[in-house]
């Protein structure tokens, strides 16, 4: 990404791009170091983790944050930021593959309704009807015909974002498929596959990865609620919806238990969201003053 | 008489509009020689786009689609013909020049790229070559530091050098008819004549046969050799450049031509032919100008009219042509 531009200057690169904008509003930058400390100790959660997450104490239940357990223990005495950092792993992971699954999905029906408009009205009335059913109420179903476990909440994620994302893609094609690049790639004689490929979906890529980004944060909520409503991992792993559900019962004696995660929830999807604001404004053109 | 290189015969297309069709080109019959270029002038909604993207099967689909008619070049009938026969056509037969060069780039895409893309998905040549070819064409069409362009993306070009990459795309293939679909309409006066001298010079020098879409007389004026005017779907007057611009016949050509502001006019106001032009869904039975032609008369205009030719090729529609009023009128006609 370092061609010229047509004055004769050098184009900043993508990265400087990035850097400058980021560092230039205080509160992104936050957002961005939250999400980079975070993806750093999913990642290596085994050497992060100051202790092991599914050891219980008796003699350190429900502490206090200390120097030993910085955000305390949980019931059991278990290390909570030790629990948050593997549960980040599961929640991150749930999140992510119905992010990537829904989004896949719903953006190669939304283009697809686009260009081949006799399929635009059935493609896009089941979407309709998709879009009906509230996600919590899938996940409950699925979760009583797979028994529970990640499976069933990733497809739950998935099938609530099929929707949303089918409607951004259709209409970000719309107005694609019109343009006379589209005639041209039909002039030089490329397939349809390689036109929703190559062209419709690269010049619609930008408002598919700012929804996206946005549909991170809610999805990780969604993810959150499911486990807290018990369709998720079983209890004994960690996971932040699951223990925050845990820590309800000391709400009253020891609230940091239930609101450590808590927090972590908040602080992730907020980062989130900035995050993607800050995307749009850079990637979308409608938002362009 | 030479033997016409692309040949229309009673086109119509049909236009999809809220669920019911309506006609948009009605019996448009057009015969292009070779090495010669074409005028279709006509104000927006006249139907002159579609004409020439359904000559390369470019019509948007599912909204339009050629409903009857013949589009005879190189032996086929490009009205019929499939796909994959069109395909051998579009490109190495008949080249395209968008209106908006903006639109007609990807812009995701480097502009050098999108001219090998062509070339190689053709298998005209390798893709070493088809870089040469590209950088020689865009050399042909005077685009400054070509090969900088080559690797630049649309929106870092100027809408010239934007303009002159489309021509490019389009003269890379060496076709051998080229339709320019108001080429110059998005551009600067400036730079609309550098762009049409180009287009003329390229004409010249491949002998390119050329169909120049637009609504401006002026530029018909300087590089056509013959122009249709369409209204409405019509061709309403068809004929030699000389012909039509100074001795027109149908009262809407006469009117297009008093609407071009002259300097030498100093002070008076600008023409304009009142009304507008009838939408898809009006139908209108008889003349098309009817509803704004200052010569119309009751009865006879109702009727049908026939495109009818004179010797020297001078065709018109219209039953009280230009000349065959009486003085009162053709005042009337002048001030209208």
């Amino acid at each position: 990404m370092t061609q010229v531009a047509a004055t004769g200057r050098p184009a900043p690169s993508l990265l400087s791009r990035v850097v400058k904008t980021t560092t230039r509003d205080p509160i992104l930058l936050c957002a961005v170091l939250f999400l980079l400390g975070v993806a750093v100790s999913v990642v290596f959660a085994e050497w992060i983790a100051p202790h092991n997450p599914l050891r219980t104490s008796l003699r350190h239940q429900a502490k206090l944050p200390s120097a030993q357990f910085w955000l305390g223990t949980d019931e059991q005495g278990r290390d909570i930021l030790s629990r948050i950092i593997f549960g980040l792993r599961i929640t991150l992971m749930t999140s992510l593959s119905g992010l990537v699954i829904g989004i896949g999905l719903g953006s190669i029906i939304g283009l697809v309704a686009a260009y081949f408009r006799r399929l635009d009205m059935l493609l896009m009335r089941i979407i309709d009807v998709i879009l009906s059913f509230p996600a919590i109420l899938i996940g409950l179903g699925l979760a009583g015909v797979t028994g529970g476990g990640n499976a069933g909440i990733i497809i739950a994620l998935a099938v609530a974002t099929v929707g949303p994302a089918a409607r951004i893609a259709r209409s970000a094609a719309l107005t694609v498929v019109q343009m006379d690049y589209i005639a041209g790639a039909r002039m030089v004689g490329l397939s349809d596959t390689q036109i929703l490929l190559r062209y419709v979906l690269l010049n619609c890529l930008a408002s598919i990865i700012v929804y996206a980004t946005l549909r991170f944060g809610q999805l990780i909520l969604l993810a959150a609620s499911l486990s807290f409503l018990g369709l998720g991992v079983a209890p004994p792993a960690p996971e932040l919806g699951v223990m925050v559900s845990q820590g309800r019962a000391l709400l009253l004696t020891a609230p940091h238990v239930a609101l450590m995660p808590c927090a972590v929830i908040l602080l992730l999807v907020l980062s989130l969201n900035l995050v993607g604001d800050a995307l749009r404004d850079a990637l979308d053109p409608q938002m362009k003053a | 008489m030479p033997q016409p290189i692309l040949s229309i015969r009673d086109l119509h297309v049909s236009l999809r509009l809220g669920g019911t069709e309506h006609d948009a080109v009605r019996g448009v019959s057009l015969n292009l020689n070779k090495g010669e270029v074409l005028a279709i002038v006509g104000e927006s909604g006249s139907g002159k786009s579609l004409t020439a993207l359904s000559v390369l099967g470019l019509l948007p689909r599912g909204i339009a689609a050629i409903s009857s008619g013949e589009i005879h070049f190189d032996g086929k009938d490009l009205a019929q013909a499939s796909n994959a026969e069109l395909d051998r056509v579009r490109g190495s037969g008949i080249g395209i020049i968008f209106q908006e060069p903006l639109s007609a780039l990807n812009p995701v895409m480097r502009v050098g790229d999108q001219i090998i893309e062509g070339i190689v998905r053709r298998g005209e040549a390798s893709r070493k070559q088809a870089r040469k070819m590209a950088l020689e064409t865009l050399i042909g069409v005077r685009i400054s530091d070509p090969e900088r362009r080559m690797k630049q993306y649309p929106h870092e070009l100027s809408g010239g050098m934007r303009q002159r990459a489309m021509i490019a795309l389009a003269l890379v293939s060496n076709p051998a008819v080229l339709i320019a679909d108001e080429p110059t309409t998005a551009l600067d006066v400036t730079v609309q004549a550098q762009i049409l001298s180009l287009l003329k010079a390229q004409q010249k020098s491949r002998d390119l046969s050329m169909i120049i879409i637009t609504h401006d007389l002026g530029i018909v004026a300087e590089v056509a050799d013959r122009v249709a005017v369409m209204y409405a779907g019509e061709i309403v007057e068809a004929g030699e450049v000389e012909t039509i611009l100074s001795r027109p016949k149908h009262p809407y050509t006469l009117g297009l031509l008093s609407c071009l502001p002259e300097f030498s006019d100093g002070g008076r106001r600008l023409a304009v032919i009142a009304g507008s032009i009838p939408s898809l869904t009006e139908s209108v039975s008889g003349c098309v100008f009817k509803t704004r032609c200052p010569l119309y008369m009751q009865g006879p205009c109702d009727a049908r009219i026939a495109l009818t030719s004179g010797p020297d090729g001078h065709a018109f529609r219209c039953i009280r042509p230009i000349g065959s009023e009486t003085p009162a009128e053709s005042e009337q006609t002048r001030h209208a």
